[in-house]
């Protein structure tokens, strides 16, 4: 079957120093891909990438047999790419709801209206009783389910998540995680850039590792946890957990 | 006690205008950081050409007025691709400065149109005066109120009620993340540049229908009023640029009256630099000033 999304040979590289340089990598219907490394490694500039926010230097990027490597961001995620920002990024000035509505906006007509989100019931209890409220009053938690909520509103086929548990507690970044499990079950797509290594590993299919901007190990997630390689690199020295940005 | 009341009224009223200009200077600056310097021109062009009409031609009032706000859009949109789309985001000085060139290209494009000092400005509104107990009310100023109100009124609803509004909205906050949410970030920004042109061209209008002349410092005149308009209220706020602009024209008006007409400017600058000094965010307050603190660390 071929891969819904295709990423061959991208280099990016920010005022001629190169932060990505000729990655390769695939993405199947269903599955969760895992992109570990430490900070810096070009992990966010890969999505960025992908999603149109940053244009390449070289390489093509393929969704579901179309090119896509030169689209514009709102194009990209009109396609159903859309990205879930590092830092969540929401908006603090409008209500929850409004940062939701941003996300719809493809999908609202002309003059907005309030609108019955069952599913968001379902997967952010914690949201729906703070629709009205200002988002900047959000906890970190909280702000980041609004930024998946958020993502979710676009309707994605296919979801970037970048560093989706960054400064949040342990437990609160086990919820995130359940919640991709969740999404999964439902069949979506997942791309997720992850500093957390065993995090990553245990809920994605498959992962690559990305170091100084080249993939030097790819894999089934289970056997990349067993890989000696990776556990000599990665385990061998504590990870940062402070919100740092590539 | 009347004088005074009678200053108030008056302020208001023509303060409304200076509240017009503001916004369409709060919200350029609010969804790009950035000051558009050929605002005030963009506004003196769109009147040129309305009054080029009103002189080699016999047409119809409202046929200018039209004719003003449209060559005002088209004039907008001009200075958005020439000075914000065509520089590179992270470069605000830079389109600060082209957007001042504009400005003089601008002014000699309204020289060369009209080569005079001053034009007559045909007004669409009814002249004419009435009192109310020991009051005096001008239609034109009235008119000018309303037409304020309802620009206002008008807005508030777009920003609010409308996809558009909320994509704007969400640019001014942050415009990367509403890149990521596929915001058309390029389109909405034209919009708005077209949107404050309409807003500033209607105040422009009322503006010159009440002096009934134009210059080509028509274009210096509204850039002043609206940037301390802007500044008095808090850069970036809505609110902000009405208050300002109600306050500015009562401050006038009042200096007008009470000190003589050349102390109307000064008391202005006065008023801004007392401003500056001990709010520096306006009378909108501290959020405003991070933003504006954000704004000169991206310059």
């Amino acid at each position: 079957m071929a891969p819904m999304l295709e990423v061959r040979q991208l280099t990016v590289s920010y005022g001629g120093v190169r932060a990505i340089d000729g990655i390769s990598l695939t993405v199947h219907s269903g599955e969760i891909v895992s992109i570990v490394g430490m900070n810096g490694a070009g992990k966010t500039s890969i999505l960025n990438a992908i999603s149109g926010m940053v244009p390449p230097d070289s390489g093509e990027i393929t969704f579901e047999g179309e090119s896509i490597g030169s689209l514009p961001a709102h194009a990209v995620v009109a396609r159903g790419i859309v990205q879930v920002p590092e830092g969540r990024l929401i908006f603090g000035t409008l209500s929850v709801e409004e940062n939701l509505r941003v996300a719809a906006h493809k999908r609202s007509g002309f003059m907005l209206r309030s609108r019955d989100r069952p599913h968001l019931r379902q997967l952010f209890p914690t949201l729906t009783d703070k629709l009205e409220r200002p988002a900047a009053g959000l906890s970190g938690g909280e702000a980041q389910m609004l930024a998946l909520a958020r993502g979710l509103e676009s309707e994605p086929r296919l979801l970037l998540l970048d560093e989706p548990s960054l400064g949040l507690s342990p437990k609160l970044s086990l919820g995130v995680f359940d919640l991709i499990r969740q999404l999964r079950d439902q069949g979506l797509t997942m791309l997720l850039v992850e500093q957390n290594l065993r995090r990553a590993l245990m809920v994605a299919d498959r992962a690559y590792v990305l170091e100084s901007g080249r993939i030097t190990l790819q894999g089934p997630a289970s056997e990349l946890m067993l890989d000696d390689r990776l556990v000599s690199n990665y385990l061998g020295v504590s990870l940062p957990e402070t919100p740092t940005s590539d | 006690m009347i004088d005074f009341v009678q200053n108030t009224v008056d302020g208001i009223m023509f303060g409304s205008s200076y509240a017009l200009l503001a916004i369409g200077f709060t919200i350029v600056f609010g969804v790009m950081r950035r000051l558009n310097l050929a605002f005030g021109a963009t506004i003196m062009l769109g009147a040129y050409a309305g009054t080029w009409l009103h002189v080699h031609y016999q047409v119809n009032v409202l046929v200018i007025a039209l004719t003003t706000l449209a060559c005002t859009v088209l004039a907008g949109i001009y200075v958005e691709r020439l000075c914000f789309r065509a520089v590179r985001r992270d470069a605000a000085l830079a389109s600060m400065v082209s957007s001042f060139v504009i400005w003089m290209q601008l002014e000699e494009v309204a020289v060369h149109l009209l080569p005079e000092r001053t034009y007559p400005f045909p007004s669409l509104f009814v002249a004419g005066s009435f009192e109310i107990g020991p009051f005096l009310f001008r239609a034109e100023q009235i008119t000018m109120l309303l037409l304020a109100v309802v620009m206002v009124g008008a807005l508030h609803l777009l920003l609010h009620r409308t996809r558009y509004g909320l994509a704007l909205r969400a640019m001014s906050e942050n415009p990367q993340a509403a890149g990521y949410m596929g915001i058309h970030t390029e389109w909405v920004m034209l919009c708005a540049f077209a949107l404050v042109s309409l807003v500033g061209g209607v105040a422009g209008y009322a503006i010159l229908a009440t002096d009934e002349q134009i210059t080509p410092y028509f274009g210096l005149w509204a850039t002043f009023k609206g940037l301390i308009a802007m500044m008095l209220g808090g850069m970036g706020s809505l609110p902000g640029a009405i208050v300002g602009g109600l306050v500015l024209g009562m401050v006038e008006a009042h200096s007008q009256w009470y000190l003589g007409n050349e102390y109307k400017d000064l008391s202005a600058y006065v008023l801004l630099f007392a401003m500056l000094v001990l709010r520096p965010g306006g009378f909108m307050g501290q959020r405003i000033l991070s933003r504006e603190e954000l704004a000169f660390r991206r310059v």
